[in-house]
């Protein structure tokens, strides 16, 4: 008989981070979460492969399993996917994704797989040692749970955005949470009514300078809006740094989930830890951004490794 | 603790000017107060504009009263000189004059009195000799050109001086009356003011008559437009102000509009003269235009606009999603009208042109498009194309019309009428060529190092810098204010320009490839248009002469195409080459395609124009009109050499038979012209000459190429020796053509062009490898030439020891004629027929290649 043992406390709640339910903050956690990785771990173009260095089938059979359990994968580079598609979403919405390294235990104490389980909180508090969930107080006091739980460091894999991202992606995040759009409608209507001077392709100008504005460190073009307002040259240079970006989050993530790895492979009994090849890295997006200002290839020819993956 | 609201606030505005900027939209105080400062902003201006105006007003009133005291000076100062000099007399003479002259108490009231009674009977007196003019020449004028007399401003400020002479007038009498002291310089004042207006009344009352002519007052409208243009361009403090570009459009709306009348004005009363001077003031306005045209803003409110409905699904995202959200249409986009001051002025032109040949008044149509020459060279320069196609088509109708006038034969005893009418169409067909000079000279300016300069201008910060660089075409123009905002934007966002200068000028040189190739697609049409097909109408009219004379500008207009092809080549391949990116689908213009366009349109009016020889010809000889028929002759002739030569067979058997027709008549007619005079009449043998040596050359030609254009040159000489009544007759004309080559002293300038198509035919034998440029070759035993014709191999031989065409021709055709027999062959000819009969008995090489590339 197997036994999970998870120590979190597992809860649904219907609250969803903040900005997740925003025009242009949603749009860009979207696009950042399905930028990340293939889809279905499968790249169109590049050759894309994530493999177990050394090869080890058996933590390869519960990494497949374990990773992600919204919906089965079928190899490691699927499961793979959708665990950092997810996990940028929980990122980008809230600087960071915590899951418990839950184990399953047979009879004779020996380890038969583990997952990651997600762990929902209120907030969670992040100490060398350990990791608290806190959870909503009357929820856990109407269900009789206790209001916090503390996990072992070495149970939990912590991903977030490398140091240098953290700031950027949360001063995006607030400066698009306040451009919503919802309030043009009442205003064009008001100014419609109340004969008000009004002038809309000012106000659209504003928004358009300030949403490229809080997105210009990390690049995202806000699915083509600002195509009238810059040269093919910008847009180049604003879809290279995004490249950047997204390359910098993967790795970092990468590394985040070979830490959780080590521990695991303490317990199961293995030294493997995961390979990631095939999708751009810093030295190909820097060699790009060398190409794009020296004007030596074309725009499309540079652009090309970077759009089918 | 939480912060108060308002240092949250301030904390937000701190982490994002921009978000702020975008968030203060929406609160309807600030859109309040942003009216309010753009009003009073606007109100600054206008004062500042009204201010201005009234201060250059002041400087011309300066300058009319600058003007009116030079005129009236002299007559001053004789006044002056005048009493000066009675005052003098007045001391020398001492107090026994004032005892016997005594000045009462009463004088200097009654004195004043006076003064104010001639200032009141002159204003009267002005006022009533202009109203006598207005009602009579202006009864029934729009309101605007009886406006204009009163804002004239010489006139104007005579009204005012008066009026403030009257006043002063009034005030130093009331004065008097309250026994206030005036002083002795208010009575020289008023004196003066008094000269000034009793001079002025003879100078102005004389003038007022000018204004029976309704286009005395077209300086005033020229000076008043080209400063409503002027006031739009860079360089004026409320160039970019929207609501002063929309002021003088309507202002220079109007002052069109004010042409328009004046042109009705000029129709009624039947005055070229005036027509005249309107389209010039037009012209010279268009030219001033032209060359400003590129300093304004493409969005400017000085271009009238037109509307256009958005497309839903190419509108942004926000002006859909807020029309859908308020269940509105699309706003219709607002467009401006580039060419709504051109297409004014045409109208204009065509209307005054058209009444101007309705009036008989053929000279003063030439002279305005004489005029027009050179504003479409200018237009050139300035990329206006499209503008330059509304000039020719305003002139088109009355040209075509009037050329439908002119006779072919019949023609009247006074050929004025028929003169103008040609140089009319003469001069309207040179609208094309300088056009085209223009367009290609402006374009061969635009280097791609002063496109770079141009481009560079995009980083400043100055609104008005990209407009500060010589001519562009509108669509770069566009692009450049694409890249100025796109910088704009860059430099908002990040603080800098992103966009390299070598992308930036790779985007304008795009745009300027793309208008290249739409011009020259444009200037290709026009010309067949003008040329080919209007040729072509006149032909099928039967109107040989104006057919011939288009065909003729025709074929100089394809030259200057072709050239503007070959000059508008070289730069487009310096623009593609700064294809970098290769972000842009690049127009590919086919040169190829566009030089052989004009190639064919050249051919085609070439044929056009042998087909109008033979009509040509027999029209009587009239000195006093242009020789259409040897020019005609002289193209033709060239034309058709030049085919035998590049092997343009359809084309030669087309030329040839009006060419043979032509050149025995021509030789008829100076033979006839110079029958009684024999220094000159051996010049009557040139166009045999010229039929001779293009036979010849056919002859070889024709072997070297294997073509069949010898059969035709063959069949056209038999059935002229057919059509000779009997052998002596025959024998007659070979002894004519034997004494066409036969030495004289007499040397005709056709003998150079024969001497031209020898070297070219000589050019062509040495591309091909038989002959070479050595001399020595000369002094050597003749070389086996590798060629199966022994006609070829035989002209080969000789063509550098003086055989030309004609002695290819009397060897090859007429020597070998029946009846030739009797006839000694000249001593050239006899050397080419021992050639010619050496290479027929001698073998031609078997392995050699017909078409020709052996070597020496």
């Amino acid at each position: 008989m197997t036994r999970r043992q998870q120590k979190s406390i597992r809860y649904y709640t219907d609250e969803l981070p903040r900005g997740f339910d925003e025009f242009y903050t949603g749009m860009f956690i979207d696009d950042v979460a399905d930028g990340l990785m293939p889809v279905g771990g499968e790249a169109r173009v590049r050759n894309f492969s994530v493999r177990l260095e050394p090869p080890d089938d058996r933590l390869e059979e519960m990494l497949v399993t374990g990773l992600t359990s919204h919906e089965p994968s079928d190899s490691l580079a699927d499961a793979l996917c959708e665990l950092f598609r997810l996990t940028a979403h929980e990122v980008c919405a809230r600087d960071y994704a915590a899951y418990e390294i839950v184990y399953y235990d047979t009879d004779d104490q020996t380890v038969s797989g583990f997952d990651l389980a997600y762990i929902p909180a209120q907030r969670i508090t992040i100490r060398r040692n350990y990791i608290r969930q806190e959870l909503p107080r009357p929820y856990a006091s109407e269900r009789g749970y206790p209001s916090c739980v503390e996990l072992a460091r070495s149970d939990v894999v912590l991903f977030h955005a490398p140091k240098g991202l953290q700031s950027k992606i949360r001063r995006t995040r607030n400066s698009l949470s306040r451009l919503k759009d919802e309030r043009l409608v009442p205003l064009v209507l008001e100014a419609q009514q109340s004969n008000l001077p009004y002038d809309f392709k000012i106000h659209q100008s504003a928004l358009n300078v300030a949403l490229a504005d809080a997105l210009k460190e990390i690049g995202w073009t806000a699915r083509g809006l600002f195509n009238d307002r810059m040269l093919s040259y910008s847009l180049v240079y604003m879809h290279l740094l995004f490249e950047r970006f997204k390359s910098r989050l993967r790795e970092a993530f990468l590394q985040q989930l070979n830490d959780g790895l080590h521990q695991i492979g303490k317990v199961v009994g293995s030294s493997s830890y995961i390979e990631v090849v095939g999708l751009p890295t810093a030295d190909e997006i820097n060699a790009a951004f060398v190409e794009l200002l020296s004007g030596k290839k074309a725009f499309t020819q540079i652009m090309e490794p970077f759009l089918r993956y | 603790m939480r912060a108060p609201a308002f240092v949250q606030k301030l904390q937000d505005v701190l982490r994002s000017r921009r978000v702020f900027e975008y968030e203060l939209g929406f609160h309807p105080r600030y859109w309040r107060i942003r009216r309010k400062v753009q009003l009073l902003a606007f109100e600054l201006r206008t004062i500042r504009f009204r201010r201005r105006i009234a201060a250059r007003r002041v400087a011309r009133a300066t300058a009319i009263l600058a003007q009116l005291l030079s005129l009236i000076a002299w007559q001053v100062f004789g006044a002056l000189i005048c009493v000066i000099g009675l005052a003098i007399l007045s001391r020398y003479l001492g107090n026994w004059l004032a005892a016997l002259l005594p000045i009462s108490g009463d004088a200097e009231v009654n004195y004043l009195s006076t003064l104010g009674q001639v200032s009141a009977g002159l204003l009267a007196l002005y006022f009533t000799a202009i109203s006598v003019v207005v009602s009579t020449a202006y009864s029934r004028v729009p309101g605007d050109i009886r406006g204009l007399i009163m804002r004239e401003e010489v006139g104007s400020f005579y009204f005012k001086a008066l009026a403030f002479f009257a006043a002063v007038v009034t005030i130093t009498l009331s004065a008097v009356v309250f026994k206030l002291p005036i002083g002795s310089l208010n009575i020289l004042f008023v004196t003066g003011l008094c000269l000034l207006a009793i001079y002025s009344f003879v100078i102005l009352g004389v003038r007022a008559f000018d204004y029976f002519e309704p286009t005395s007052l077209l300086p005033y409208v020229t000076r008043d437009l080209q400063q409503a243009i002027a006031l739009v361009t860079p360089g004026h403090p409320h160039a970019f102000d929207e609501s002063f570009q929309a002021h003088h459009q309507h202002e220079a709306q109007r002052l069109l509009n004010s042409y328009e009348n004046l042109v009705s004005l000029s129709i009624d009363a039947s005055s070229a003269a005036a027509l005249q001077e309107i389209a010039t003031n037009l012209i010279a306005t268009s030219v001033f235009y032209s060359g400003r045209k590129h300093t304004i803003p493409s969005s400017s409110f000085w271009f009238a606009r037109t509307y256009r409905h958005k497309d839903w699904l190419t509108t942004s995202y926000s002006e859909v999603g807020i029309a859908l959200a308020t269940g509105t249409a699309l706003r219709p986009e607002s467009l401006p009208n580039h060419q709504w001051f051109e297409e004014n002025v045409v109208r204009i032109l065509a209307r005054l042109i058209r009444a101007l040949a309705d009036l008989g008044q053929l000279s003063a149509c030439v002279g305005i498009a004489s005029q027009l020459i050179n504003t479409l060279h200018l237009f050139g320069r300035c990329f206006l194309i499209d503008e330059a196609a509304l000039v020719i088509r305003a002139l088109e109708n009355v040209v075509s019309d009037e050329s439908t006038k002119v006779p072919s034969s019949g023609f009247p005893t006074d050929l004025t009428s028929m003169q103008e009418r040609l140089a009319l169409l003469d001069v309207y067909t040179s609208l094309p060529l300088n056009l085209v000079l223009g367009f290609a000279s402006a374009f061969e300016t635009l280097t791609v190092d002063r496109l770079t300069r141009i481009l560079q201008s995009t980083e400043s910060h100055r609104a008005d810098a990209i407009y500060r660089n010589e001519a562009l075409p509108r669509a770069a123009i566009e692009k450049l204010e694409v890249v100025y905002n796109a910088i704009r934007f860059e430099r908002q966002v990040f603080g800098r320009p992103l966009s390299p200068i070598w992308f930036r000028t790779e985007t304008c040189a795009h745009s300027l490839s793309e208008f290249m190739r739409v011009c020259c697609e444009k200037l290709r049409k026009q010309f067949e248009t003008i040329y080919r097909d209007a040729a072509d109408a006149h032909l099928a009219g039967n109107r040989y002469i104006v057919a011939a004379l288009i065909s003729q500008k025709g074929l100089e207009g394809c030259n200057k195409l072709s050239h503007t092809f070959a000059r508008l080549s070289r730069v487009h391949n310096e623009y593609v080459k700064l294809d970098r990116s290769k972000e842009y689908t690049w127009s590919q213009i086919d040169w190829n395609n566009l030089g052989s366009a004009a190639s064919t349109l050249r051919e085609g009016l070439l044929v056009l124009l042998s087909r109008c020889l033979p009509e040509l010809g027999t029209g009587e000889t009239i000195d006093r009109l242009p020789d259409y028929f040897g020019e005609a002759y002289s193209f033709v002739a060239d034309a058709c050499f030049d085919a035998a030569l590049r092997g343009r067979s359809s084309l030669f058997l087309e030329l040839f038979p009006r060419f043979f027709d032509a050149a025995l008549k021509a030789s008829q007619r100076l033979h006839a012209r110079f029958a009684t005079d024999p220094q000159r009449a051996v010049l009557a043998f040139e166009p045999l000459a010229d039929l001779m040596s293009v036979s010849g050359y056919s002859f070889v030609l024709s072997d070297l190429a294997s073509s069949n254009i010898s059969q035709i040159v063959e069949t056209c000489w038999n059935t002229y020796f057919s059509s000779l009544p009997s052998d002596p007759a025959r024998l007659a004309i070979i002894k004519v053509l034997c004494a066409v080559v036969a030495p004289s002293l007499h040397f005709a300038s056709r003998e150079m062009l024969r001497t031209r198509w020898k070297q070219a035919c000589r050019d062509l034998l040495r591309e091909k490898g038989f002959v070479s440029d050595s001399w020595s070759s000369r002094h050597h035993d003749a070389k086996s030439i590798p060629h199966p014709s022994p006609l070829v191999r035989a002209f080969v031989d000789r063509v550098d020891i003086g055989t030309d065409g004609e002695h290819v021709f009397l060897a090859a055709y007429v020597f070998a004629r029946p009846e030739s027999k009797s006839v000694k062959p000249p001593m050239r000819v006899t050397s080419f027929l021992k050639s010619l009969a050496r290479e027929n008995a001698s073998t031609a090489t078997p392995s050699v290649d017909p078409s020709g590339s052996g070597s020496q």
